[in-house]
This record gives C-alpha cells, sequence and structure tokens, in this order.
C-alpha cells in the first residue's frame, strides 16, 4: 500500500518529492546541440586543389565555450580528430566516409572529376555531418580537447595544440 | 558504450517520420495490441488475474513507443484505453461479487517498465477507491505523484491525461473537516490533485518545444497546438467543481494556474491557457478577479497575442453585462470601463512594438463596452473616442492612415459600432467620432458614411431638427463635397458610374428622414441647411441632391398653407420657397438633362395655382416664363412629346399628352414663334387616337375628364381669330 504498512515495508515506501523551481521547469534543458557541415567550396587550381566544408554548431551544453560558432574544416581535419580520440579517449569512434583512392588515380584513367565531383562531394558531405554529430554527443568525446579545437578553434594549429581533457566550457 | 544518449532526441524524432512509415508503425501497434487484448480477455474469463495483468502489462508496452507522431500516438492510446475497460470491469465485477484480491495495487507495482507499470497502477487504484478497498485521499494522491516517473513529453501527456480521465467523478467535493474526510478528502485536496496536474501536464507540453532538430520547429508547434486540449482538460475540471467558489477561486485556483502561466514563458501555452481561463470560468469570477488576471496579461512573453485574450475577456463581460436586457448584473463597485481603460493603457505602454491595428481593435471592445454598459452615459464612449484620435496624433499628426492597411480597417469597424448600436441622433452625441472618422482616407471615409446612411434609411430614424441635420452633413462630408484626397475617384464621379449614381441615390433618400413634424419653421430651417451644403457639392451631385429639397420645399408651400389659420406670415414664407426652388432649378438647367428643369418647374407652377397665395399666380407665371426664357423651348417641347411617345403605359401617356397640349396652348398664347395652329392641330389629332385606346375604369374616368376640358375650352377659342385653322371635332 502506498503509504499505509510503510513503517514494516520501507522497501516500497515513497521517496520525498523536491519542489523544483519554475526556472528548472521550464528552461530549456542542456542537450542542444546541432552540428550542420555545410558549404563544400573547393580551392585552389589544377594540381593543388582541395575541398573544405562549413562545421557549423548551435548548443547550449556548458561543456562547450562557444554557443555558437563555424569554422572551416577538410577531409584530412577530420582524419586528425579521429586519429586524436582513437589514442585518447575511450570511446568505439565511428568510421569516417572513404578515403576514395579510386577516384584519386591519373585523371585520364577514370570518367569523372575525381575527388571534386559534385556527387561524391555531397556523399561525403552528408557521411562527415553524420559523423561529427555522433562524435560530439558523446560525453566522453567532449572532454577531449582535439573535440573543442576542432570544433571552436579557427585553424587546428599544430603548434599550439597539445592533447588534454576538457572538464568545463 | 552507447553513443546514442545525448543523440537519441534528434534521431528519433526523424526516424518513421515518412508517411507511410508511421501508418505501418502505427498498423503493427494495433495489431500487438489487440492480440494482447484478445489474450487477456480470454484467461479474465477463467478467472485468472495474474494472468490477465500480464498480458494488459504487454498490451500497454505498445504505449512505449517513441516512434508515433502525437496524432498517431492518440490514436493508439484510445484503442488501448478501451482494451483496458474491460479490465476494470472485471476487477469491479469481482469486487461487487465479495471475490475482490486485495494486494493488486503492490503487484501492479512489480511491472518491469514504468508506463505499463503506472497505467496499471491508475486502473487498480480507481477500482479499489470505488469499492472502499483503499481509502482515496491517499490512492489519488499517490497516483498524482508517481506519474512523475514519466518524463517524456507525449507519453507522459497521455498518461496524466489517463489519469485525469479515470478519476473524473471521484474528485473530493465536499467542505466537511470530519473524521470520514480525512480519508476520503475535501476539495481542498481535489485542487491540489488537479493543480499539481495541471503544473506536470504544462511542463511536458512546454518541454516538447526542445525535441528534436530546429529545423522541425514549426511541426512541433503545429503539434503542441493539436494537443493542446489535454492540459485544458485539468481547468475544465476544476470548473466542474462545486465547492469552488469566488473566494477560493480568487486565492487559490487562479493564483496557481498563473504561476504557471506566467513563469513557463511559452507563448503557444500563454496563448491558449489564458484563453481557456476566460472561457472556462464563470464571468463572476473574473469580474471579481480582474485584477489579478489583468497584472498576469502585462507580464506574458512579449511575443503572446495579448490583443486577444483582452478583446476575449472585454466582449465576455460585456455580454455578461447585457444579459437578459438588463444592465444591473455587474456590482456596483467595479468600475468596468475605468479597470479595462487603464489596463490597457498599461499594455500598450509596456509592449513598444504593439502594432496600430491591435491598439485599435483593443479601443474597439473598449468602446463596444462603453456603448453596451452605459447606455446613456455618452462621455465614456466620447473618451475612447477621443483617445483613439490621440494616439494615432502621437503616432503622426494630422496625418491619414493609410487606406488599405490593417489599422484603417480596424478603424472602420470601430466606427461602424455606434451605429450599429444607437441610432443616429444619439451618434451625435459622440461629438468625437467626427474625430476619428477623420483619421481615415477617403475609401474608408466613404465606406463609413454609406454605412450610416444605410444605417439610418434601414432604422427608418427620423431627424428632427436643422442642427442635427448639421452635425450629420459634418460626419457625411466625404459624400457631398470633392475631398482633396480623392483625386483619382473624382474623376469617376459622373452619372456613367453606377457606383457614384448608388452613392448619390443614397444621399438623396436621406431627405425623407428629414422631417421636423409640427414644426414647418424646423422644416424650412432644414431646407435652407441643405441647400447650403449641397451647393458645393458640383454640378454631377446636384443632380441627384437638388431635386428632393426642391419637391420638399413644394410640399412644405402646402404644410404653410394647411396652417394659414395659424400663421400670418404663410404666404411670405411660400414665396420665400418658390424663390428657392427657383434658384435650385436654374442652376440644374446648365446640366444637359432638358426635361429635369422644366419637370420641376411644371411641378412648382402646379404646387403655386393649388396654393392659391396671394402671388401664386406671379410665382407660376415666373415659373412658366422660366420655362419660356429657355430658349430651347420648342426642342424642350419636342424632347417632351418625342419621350411621351415612348411611354408603355397607355393611360399615363394619355395623361401626358393632355398635359403637353395644354403647355402648347399657353405658349401659343404666349405668341411664342414656331409654335403655330399645325403643332397643335397634330397635338390634338394625336391625343383623340390615344384617347380611345384607353379603358373605362375609374381612373381613367378622370383622365377623360380632364381631357374633354381640354376640348372644351378649344372649342371655345377657336372661336377667336388666333385660332383659325383649328381641327377640333367632338
Amino acid at each position: 500500500m502506498p503509504v499505509q504498512g510503510t513503517e514494516t515495508r520501507p522497501e516500497i515506501a515513497r521517496l520525498p518529492t523536491q519542489q523544483i523551481s519554475s526556472q528548472d521547469r521550464y528552461e530549456p534543458p542542456d542537450n542542444f546541440l546541432e552540428i550542420e557541415v555545410a558549404n563544400p567550396i573547393t580551392h585552389g587550381l589544377s594540381g593543388n586543389r582541395y575541398t573544405d566544408y562549413e562545421i557549423r554548431m548551435k548548443t547550449n551544453l556548458p561543456v562547450f565555450r562557444l554557443k555558437e560558432c563555424s569554422v572551416r574544416r577538410r577531409y584530412s581535419d577530420f582524419d586528425w580528430l579521429r586519429k586524436e580520440l582513437e589514442r585518447d579517449s575511450k570511446i568505439l569512434v565511428p568510421p569516417l566516409p572513404g578515403k576514395a583512392w579510386e577516384r584519386q588515380i591519373p585523371a585520364f584513367l577514370r570518367n569523372n572529376d575525381g575527388i571534386f565531383d559534385d556527387d561524391f562531394i555531397e556523399d561525403r558531405r552528408k557521411g562527415l555531418e553524420e559523423f561529427i554529430n555522433k562524435i560530439a554527443g558523446h560525453p566522453l568525446a567532449q572532454n577531449e580537447r582535439a573535440l573543442h579545437v576542432f570544433l571552436q578553434e579557427e585553424k587546428i594549429d599544430p603548434e599550439t595544440y597539445s592533447p588534454g581533457k576538457v572538464r568545463n566550457g | 558504450m552507447s553513443m546514442q544518449k545525448a543523440v537519441d532526441n534528434s534521431r528519433s524524432s526523424n526516424a518513421g517520420l515518412s508517411m507511410d512509415n508511421q501508418e505501418k508503425l502505427l498498423a503493427d501497434a494495433l495489431q500487438n495490441v489487440r492480440q494482447h487484448a484478445f489474450a487477456m480477455k480470454r484467461v479474465l474469463d477463467q478467472q485468472s488475474v495474474m494472468e490477465g495483468l500480464k498480458h494488459a502489462a504487454n498490451m500497454l508496452g505498445e504505449l512505449r513507443t517513441s516512434l508515433l507522431s502525437p496524432k498517431n500516438y492518440y490514436e493508439l492510446h484510445v484503442v488501448v484505453v478501451e482494451e483496458l475497460h474491460h479490465l476494470e470491469l472485471y476487477l469491479t465485477d469481482e469486487f461487487e461479487h465479495g471475490r475482490g484480491s486485495h494486494d493488486l495495487y503492490e503487484v501492479v507495482q512489480y511491472a518491469g517498465n514504468i508506463v505499463p507499470r503506472l497505467y496499471l497502477l491508475i486502473t487498480i487504484g480507481h477500482v479499489y477507491i470505488r469499492a472502499n478497498e483503499l481509502p482515496r485521499r491517499e490512492v489519488l494522491r499517490d497516483l498524482v505523484e508517481m506519474c512523475r516517473g514519466v518524463q517524456h513529453p507525449l507519453r507522459g501527456l497521455f498518461l496524466r491525461n489517463y489519469l485525469l480521465q479515470c478519476v473524473k467523478s471521484l474528485l473530493p467535493d465536499t467542505e466537511e473537516e470530519n473524521q470520514e474526510a480525512t480519508k476520503t478528502g475535501t476539495i481542498l485536496d481535489s485542487l491540489d490533485f488537479i493543480l499539481l496536474n495541471f503544473s506536470e501536464m504544462n511542463k511536458l507540453w512546454v518541454r516538447m518545444q526542445y525535441q528534436g532538430h530546429t529545423r522541425d520547429l514549426q511541426r512541433r508547434e503545429q503539434e503542441r497546438r493539436e494537443l493542446r486540449i489535454l492540459v485544458g482538460t485539468n481547468l475544465v475540471r476544476l470548473s466542474e467543481l462545486e465547492c469552488v467558489n469566488v473566494e477560493r477561486y480568487k486565492t487559490i485556483v487562479l493564483p496557481k494556474i498563473m504561476e504557471q502561466v506566467v513563469s513557463c514563458r511559452d507563448s503557444i501555452a500563454q496563448e491558449y491557457l489564458m484563453e481557456c481561463i476566460i472561457q472556462v470560468f464563470p464571468d463572476e469570477y473574473h469580474l471579481n478577479t480582474l485584477n489579478e488576471f489583468l497584472k498576469a496579461c502585462r507580464e506574458l512573453s512579449a511575443s503572446v497575442n495579448i490583443r486577444n485574450i483582452l478583446i476575449s475577456l472585454i466582449d465576455r463581460l460585456t455580454a455578461y453585462s447585457t444579459r437578459d436586457g438588463s444592465q444591473q448584473n455587474i456590482p456596483e463597485n467595479i468600475q468596468l470601463f475605468d479597470i479595462f481603460s487603464e489596463q490597457i493603457a498599461e499594455v500598450v505602454k509596456s509592449r513598444i512594438n504593439m502594432p496600430p491595428e491591435d491598439i485599435v481593435a483593443l479601443q474597439s471592445a473598449l468602446l463596444n463596452l462603453s456603448l453596451k454598459c452605459y447606455r446613456d452615459q455618452f462621455e465614456y464612449g466620447n473618451k475612447v473616442l477621443e483617445n483613439t484620435r490621440k494616439i494615432f496624433d502621437n503616432i503622426a499628426l494630422d496625418t491619414q492612415v493609410q487606406t488599405g492597411t490593417p489599422a484603417a480597417k480596424e478603424l472602420v469597424k470601430m466606427l461602424k459600432i455606434p451605429i450599429d448600436c444607437y441610432d443616429i441622433l444619439d451618434v451625435l452625441k459622440l461629438n468625437h467620432y467626427k474625430l476619428v472618422l477623420q483619421l481615415l482616407s477617403y475609401r474608408e471615409r466613404h465606406t463609413v458614411c454609406m454605412y450610416i446612411i444605410n444605417s439610418i434609411l434601414d432604422k427608418e430614424t427620423i431627424i428632427p431638427t436643422a442642427e442635427q441635420v448639421t452635425q450629420l452633413f459634418e460626419l457625411l462630408l466625404t459624400l457631398i463635397i470633392d475631398q482633396t484626397d480623392s483625386a483619382l475617384e473624382t474623376s469617376r464621379q459622373t452619372i456613367t458610374n453606377e457606383d457614384f449614381v448608388e452613392e448619390q441615390n443614397l444621399v438623396a433618400r436621406l431627405y425623407n428622414n428629414f422631417q421636423a413634424p409640427n414644426d414647418p419653421d424646423q422644416q424650412y430651417h432644414i431646407i435652407k441647411i441643405c441647400q447650403d451644403t449641397f451647393k458645393n457639392g458640383g454640378l454631377e451631385r446636384m443632380r441627384f441632391t437638388y431635386p428632393p429639397i426642391i419637391m420638399q420645399a413644394y410640399a412644405l408651400t402646402f404644410r404653410y398653407k394647411n396652417i394659414r389659420e395659424q400663421d400670418e406670415k404663410w404666404e411670405k414664407k411660400c414665396q420665400k420657397l418658390f424663390q428657392l426652388c427657383n434658384q435650385l432649378i436654374n442652376t440644374l438647367t446648365k446640366l444637359e438633362t432638358n426635361d429635369l428643369p422644366l419637370r420641376l418647374y411644371l411641378q412648382g407652377a402646379l404646387a403655386a395655382s393649388e396654393i392659391g397665395s396671394e402671388n401664386a399666380e406671379t410665382i407660376a407665371y415666373e415659373f412658366f416664363s422660366q420655362v419660356h426664357d429657355n430658349e430651347k423651348v420648342l426642342a424642350c417641347l419636342k424632347k417632351a412629346t418625342k419621350l411621351t411617345t415612348q411611354i408603355m403605359d397607355q393611360s399615363v401617356q394619355v395623361q401626358l399628352y393632355n398635359e403637353l397640349l395644354n403647355t402648347y396652348i399657353y405658349f401659343f398664347n404666349q405668341n411664342l414663334p414656331d409654335i403655330d395652329i399645325t403643332l397643335l392641330n397634330s397635338l390634338i389629332e394625336k391625343l383623340q387616337n390615344e384617347m380611345s385606346k384607353i379603358s373605362s375604369n375609374e381612373n381613367d374616368e378622370f383622365i377623360r375628364n380632364q381631357i374633354q376640358k381640354t376640348f372644351d375650352y378649344l372649342r371655345q377659342q377657336s372661336q377667336l381669330e388666333k385660332f383659325q385653322g383649328l381641327q377640333i371635332n367632338n
């Protein structure tokens, strides 16, 4: 019975309930996180081309310093992040979309624009978006400095970067 | 380790969102439900309660889903609750026959998953209360608290809704504080129950806003709106409790509700709940908590549409105060007008971005209140009109409100209110009415003026004094004279424009309503006012507006004749009237319609001759000579003849021929050139021919007599030298 007999049966007694403040009651929850990978731009000419993407982030998680930010990253940056996390964090890091070696063979051997092909870029974009959202949502990944640098620093500077943990934003 | 948790929010609402997917998910879930329900019923038939509970729990497991849209979840919920009813009936039946199990309330708490657990707990709980197995007060308390276990917005809302429905008739609704009451509970316990349920449901409902990706925000908001009744039901339930009186409403119910409404800061919730409060609780309660309610209005989130809430409240109380035709329902100490007037001012001040049309709408509601609740105290209505004008003066002094804008539309609506509530004589007492009318551009002013005239004509209001006529014309100026802001319109104001014709005809019809009974001098005054006003309207308008004045003037001469015993100046007055008409008709001759002035002169001559006043002859002569002076007299007569040949009605035609002939004779006697015996002869012949065609009934008998008189006269004259050659037979 709810209240009757709980003196003899503490295991079915009810726990005391606390009144929550109206602020806590109605505030937006602290778990808002959305990352978009968008705007692929191919830079450079002929032999020295590369594609990068805009990484747009919105969040209210306390662990992130900036609640809104936007940086540009290329595939190799994602790869770098992946390696850092694999080494230092305890999570099982999901795979990146493929390196697409078959698209990097000499141009005369293929009938597409290689890794600068529009369809390919779009597929890659989707894969990268899925990847970064999975990672950034994981509490253990959120503790790695590499992730914060990736998402919120304008450039990933090997000079100033050193691996480490982040507790609060 | 799972990486999904924090991301679930984003992912789960996307999964299964496509239409087909939803359909399939729902269909599968429903099928499972039916299967479990079937099994449940079968084992219950065999009296196996525990087995029955197991199947019920499995069935309820379908309500654990995160994949269904709210609409589909609702459909599933309906079916599940229906099936759960069987369990309820079975258990109730068992208790009625003394076979009920006493430990089920504890047993169901061992169900593995919380959603089935709580649905079962609620079901068992209310069966036990009814069967007096457990004390009502404690169980109700326990149930409403335990529902906290489900914090998922959609599932939580439906669970608490199920709770509310189940205990509908169980909530204690008594005052007594006695031994029994500690077990059954009192009204205060019910209030606690419902208010807690309400605040938890509101919390979940607001939380829905944050579930899922920002790109789906609009869809989520729509879904929230679809579920609003779940939250509102708590308020309805509160209003159904009989022991809630004004005092309790004021001290407990309203403050607690307001606390949630204001602190949630969610505009969807605030808009809905404020409306809900107004609709669900009786007007008497609102009257006694006006200040509290309005204070809360000011604290609402900036994006809430406060206009509709306030207007809803004002309109409701206005209706309440005039129910049953009396204005007695509002207690003396509650000065509705002052309270709302003040509050509206506060609200407008605190919301700097409130669009002008919203402000006007609020003023309209206040005006409606003034006119209905304070019917004979015009100062209230006047105040509102004055304030409205001030508002726009503060925005931009002496600037018109642009045509077609929402603000203009609202102003038109506002100006129609007094016209609908009062007759025009009372509207004229609202001397600030014109201040607001002046704010509008040509098109809207035009609309309002037409509305005013139509209202006067429909209500058949009589306007008895010259002063009132003057005031009315002030309002209707837009239709009476060319307006400075209607350049485009002016070019189209000719008789070829149907709208213009319709409009001026309406203005002309107004004259019938200008009647000063028993006071011919006042009537004369009115006629003078009309003349003074319409002479500025331009020829195209005079075509319509002058004739009625003239006809009224002629009618007035007859009135003067009738009171000649009492008024020694009657003849002078008639003379003045005829002079006036002379002037007016003269002006009309500038128009191209030759027959209009002619007809009017002839009418005048007729009137003069009937009046028989001292100078009647002179007047009549003058009128005829006016016609004479017109160089186009012959053309006029020819045109009249032509028109007469076109008349369809035989008797009318014959009558007109007769009159024409008389006119020709007159001019013949006046020695007008071009009018000779030949003309007379042809007319006589025509008349004789037509005469044979008319019937011999009473009316036509009169006409025959008239024609005979003409012929008799002609025969007489035929002896004279002048009339040599006249062909008149019998």
